[in-house]
């Protein structure tokens, strides 16, 4: 930093300090920021976006109002005092003079943020102690990084339109102006003559980088694109501020030619900004890996696992997905060396630029957008398609339930290649009207949950029990898909055989009274009640929406998730249900205002109370005999879960509705086959948890919206009286 | 030696300035006169380096002050009409930053402020904010941070509009006291004031730049001079 720039740097920051008005510009800054840092807690408690980003998203909004209000009067007060001129007249160059200028107020905005920063490190941990531990000031670095950079980008800009004008209130104006208005402006005309930007960005990606810095991700095109234009204003407003010496008709040239330049250089800009988005390099920051939590559940697989695995993320780093599934591997890599488990090496694969790994990739077999797991000999391809388990039309992006279906989907990947290679095998029993697991019926079909099984590992096998003398040994768990017709007494009995020497078993009951095993499931504690359950609260009367979930293994995971059934029987515990060692859990309970009606042909639908049973009503429930002795003596404890719906997991009900019956379904054939760990482990391990109660939050918004600013304030204030610039 | 060569300078239409020429030596004070907006203002401004003329050169000691502007700047020494300075600032501190950037050593600031302040009767002022002060002591500030660094080309616009006597007489002792070591081209309407120190006198005409050896013949080509009987000034 060269002596003039020094002076110059010095002098702005000493007139901007003590001033009063940015005391309130401070005051109101921080008041502002810190009062939607608390509102967006508040509404992020239980969410996964981390705590760096949402203090930093909320403050990311003001800073051009501040760097407006700090930069306004820089240089059109001194054009219009006259004082420019004769800072002209000294032997310092134009260039020295902004640089100095922006510098004084960049720091102001440095002070503002590393004022904002005390809510999150000393505020929020007083008042919330169960953050304490993970609020330290190495987790906010990158965010405060990337608040910087943006603050210096909107410095720059006020200082351009400072230098552009005579009145503070118009360069003021104008600044803002070329911050908020012009950018969401050409995006809008940008998006809406090449409507497919909108697939790489959802929005103008000023908060995209605030979030990726915050979770660790920084990206190079990121920096040089602030940077740039960061250049660029500064060289816009030398050109300004040099443009008060052309005065006169002479100058006309001058001028123009200045005009010419600085288009220029915009130019020149626009390309280096173009030519760093297009190379896109991005790395994380070190700061960050150890905030990215995992599951119990895959921290114990990851713990257990050993060896190398290596990750190969094949995925532009420009899809939409690349910022959440990158954030989830690097979850990933930090949780296994921490847990000191498997060695996991993620690799990147951009298919845009690494053409050789690409095709050495696409041999193999893998696509384009997945995620492919190797250890050893055996390799295991996840298509990112996989990890979005709610909606096709949802996009991964950080925080969202999407990102928690891929660590279960990873977390089953390094199960499978940590386990030995022999696969699952799931027998479904044919020959009593079931409907087929090889079936593409776009309505009835189980072609979709066939292939989800598929991909977990197991291997799907038909069983004919009127052929087969026995369930096979090899069977991990038995399917009865709605089956129409009764079983016969001999297929009952090798069932029950099978059953009560540990066999599992899930039926997916039809409402047709005594079809498929209902006897043998009497017998074992679960009756299929004659009855359809009909809601009130759904159009159509049969369709079922429940939200009550048991605490379940099955269940567990899905808090906040519907399931939906349709033409649903209500089922029960028998007697055997009572029996010791016997465990029945209603696993999927309808709403209360819910009851069986025996007469679903006659409309309409009034439900007797003397004969028909109200709600809430079991529709899905899991049965365990002998699971508390198998823990002393190691027997294998019998396993069934019965859900009253035969289409519950049809093509149909999972193509058109987003509900959660294909989490049920998985969860419990991976509790049958004592896969718990493929249970998608969604409990989200880095969910925000302030543990705050309502006069917290109070306590915590007054410190960071009144008590914080008012000081600020107060000492802003003081110091201007104390300069003589108060009165 | 300031030599001015040929400036020529156009506001839109208008040719403000056309061919003027003249030079200054250190040790001689040179009077800018002329009537208003004929153009002295802008001329001291091209001779500080903030306007651009349209043609003609500026040498000071035989360097082009276009050409090497800097080197220009750092023996020159400027004060604007309106006398800017910074308010939030007390006296010292202003001429203390001013020092400072225009390239003193550190180690001599403290002598040249004091120097300054001395030269120019601030010494009561030094610690008083220059927001608080009338315009007159800011026009001392003004003069204080234009010769701070003890310059070779003095330029003063306008400096005696707006003061009482007492100061233009304290401003014309100061003047005296410099003029040993600066060339000062000083503009303004007093000419009578202005002639007790002056060693040279022009006056700007309709762009053009007229030579006078005395305050009368000054006031004679702007007609200001007592006319006789026979109507000859």
């Amino acid at each position: 930093m060269t002596r003039t720039l020094r002076v110059v740097f010095a002098r702005t920051f000493g007139r901007l300090a003590p001033s009063p008005s940015t005391a309130v510009a401070l005051a109101g800054f921080l008041a502002l920021a810190g009062g939607f840092f608390v509102r967006a807690l508040f509404r992020g408690e239980g969410g996964t976006m981390p705590v760096a980003a949402l203090w930093a998203v909320a403050a990311a909004p003001f800073l051009p109002a501040l760097a407006a209000l700090l930069t306004m009067r820089l240089l059109a007060d001194e054009r219009a005092s006259g004082r420019l001129d004769l800072l002209l007249t000294a032997p310092v160059r134009e260039r020295d003079i902004v640089v100095g200028k922006l510098l004084g107020a960049f720091a102001m905005v440095v002070l503002a943020i590393a004022l904002y920063l005390l809510v999150p490190l000393f505020v929020l941990p007083f008042f919330a102690p169960a953050l304490r531990d993970t609020l330290s000031f190495a987790v906010f670095l990158p965010a405060a990084l990337a608040l910087a950079l943006q603050g210096m980008l909107w410095c720059a800009t006020g200082l351009l339109a400072s230098a552009c004008f005579r009145h503070a209130a118009s360069a003021a104006f104008a600044s803002l102006l070329l911050m908020l208005a012009l950018p969401h402006a050409l995006f809008a005309a940008a998006t809406a003559w090449a409507p497919v930007l909108r697939a790489h960005y959802a929005s103008i990606p000023f908060e995209a980088h605030i979030i990726d810095f915050a979770t660790g991700l920084v990206s190079f095109a990121a920096i040089v694109f602030y940077v740039a234009l960061t250049c660029f204003a500064v060289f816009a407003a030398t050109k300004a501020v040099a443009g008060v010496r052309m005065r006169g008709r002479a100058a006309r040239g001058l001028r123009s030619s200045t005009l010419f330049v600085t288009a220029l250089a915009f130019v020149f800009t626009c390309l280096v900004v173009a030519f760093a988005l297009r190379l896109d390099f991005s790395f994380e920051l070190p700061v960050r890996a150890a905030e990215v939590r995992m599951s119990a559940r895959t921290r114990q697989i990851l713990a257990d696992a050993q060896g190398d695995v290596s990750v190969t993320c094949f995925l532009s780093r420009r899809a939409p997905s690349f910022r959440a599934v990158s954030r989830l591997l690097r979850g990933l890599e930090a949780t296994a060396q921490r847990e000191g488990g498997a060695h996991l090496k993620v690799d990147y694969v951009d298919p845009r630029w690494e053409y050789a790994q690409s095709v050495d990739l696409v041999r193999t077999g893998a696509e384009e957008g997945s995620l492919v797991f190797r250890r050893g000999n055996r390799r295991i391809m996840l298509p990112l398609g996989d990890f979005l388990s709610v909606s096709t039309n949802q996009t991964l992006t950080v925080g969202s339930d999407a990102l928690f279906a891929g660590e279960a989907a990873c977390a089953s990947a390094l199960l499978r290649l940590a386990l030995p290679a022999s696969r699952e095998v799931v027998y479904w029993t044919t020959g009593h009207g079931e409907a087929s697991f090889d079936s593409y019926d776009p309505v009835s079909g189980l072609s979709d949950i066939a292939r989800d099984l598929r991909r977990d590992g197991y291997t799907l096998e038909k069983l004919d029990l009127t052929q087969a003398i026995t369930v096979p040994a090899d069977c991990a768990a038995l399917v009865v898909a709605g089956a129409r017709e009764p079983f016969s007494r001999t297929e009952s009995t090798r069932l029950e055989g099978w059953l009560r020497s540990g066999g599992r078993l899930f039926v997916l009951a039809a409402p047709t009274p005594n079809a498929g095993v209902g006897a043998l499931l009497a017998d074992l504690g679960v009756k299929v009640m004659p009855y359809t359950v009909i809601s009130p609260r759904t159009l159509s009367g049969t369709d079922v929406v429940a939200r009550d979930f048991a605490e379940h293994a099955i269940t567990r995971p899905l808090a906040g998730s519907t399931v939906v059934f349709e033409a649903a029987v209500p089922l029960a515990a028998t007697a055997a249900a009572q029996a010791e060692g016997t465990t029945f859990t209603e696993l999927v309970r309808s709403d209360a205002a819910a009851w069986g009606e025996s007469e679903p042909a006659v409309r309409p639908w009034t439900r007797d109370a003397s004969t028909e049973p109200g709600g809430p009503l079991a529709l899905a429930v899991a049965l365990e005999r002998g699971g508390g002795v198998s823990r002393d003596v190691a027997l294998r404890p019998t396993r069934v879960v019965v859900v009253g719906d035969a289409a519950f997991v049809s093509n149909g009900a999972l193509v058109q509705r987003a509900n959660a019956n294909r989490d049920v379904f998985l969860n419990s054939l991976a509790w049958l086959a004592g896969l718990d760990a493929l249970t998608a482990p969604r409990t989200p391990g880095n969910a925000v948890e302030t543990g705050m109660d309502r006069a917290g939050w109070v306590r915590t918004a007054v410190g960071a919206v009144a008590a914080l600013p008012f000081a600020v304030l107060f000492l802003g204030l003081l110091a201007a009286y104390r300069k003589g610039r108060l009165i | 030696m300031l030599e001015v060569r040929n400036i020529a300078f156009s506001w839109g239409a208008a040719n403000l300035l056309e061919d003027v020429s003249f030079s200054v030596a250190p040790g001689e004070t040179a009077v800018l006169a002329g009537a208003n907006g004929v153009g002295k203002t802008t001329l001291l401004k091209i001779l500080a380096g903030l306007c651009c003329p349209s043609s003609g050169t500026v040498l000071a000691d035989g360097v082009d002050t276009f050409a090497q502007p800097l080197r220009f700047r750092r023996i020159m020494g400027y004060l604007p009409e309106s006398a800017p300075a910074d308010p939030d600032l007390t006296v010292k501190r202003y001429l203390r930053y001013r020092a400072t950037l225009r390239g003193e050593m550190s180690k001599k600031i403290r002598h040249r402020v004091l120097e300054a302040m001395n030269l120019c009767g601030l010494e009561d002022h030094a610690d008083t904010y220059i927001g608080t002060l009338s315009f007159g002591l800011r026009k001392r500030v003004a003069l204080a941070d234009a010769l701070l660094l003890r310059p070779r080309f003095l330029l003063l616009d306008d400096l005696l509009a707006g003061l009482d006597p007492a100061t233009r007489f304290s401003f014309g002792r100061i003047l005296a006291a410099i003029s040993s070591f600066a060339a000062i081209i000083v503009s303004g309407h007093e000419i009578d004031e202005l002639a007790s120190w002056a060693t040279k006198f022009y006056v700007l005409q309709s762009g053009h730049i007229l030579g006078a050896k005395t305050a009368f013949g000054v006031k004679n080509l702007l007609g200001l001079a007592p006319r006789t009987e026979g109507g000859a000034a």
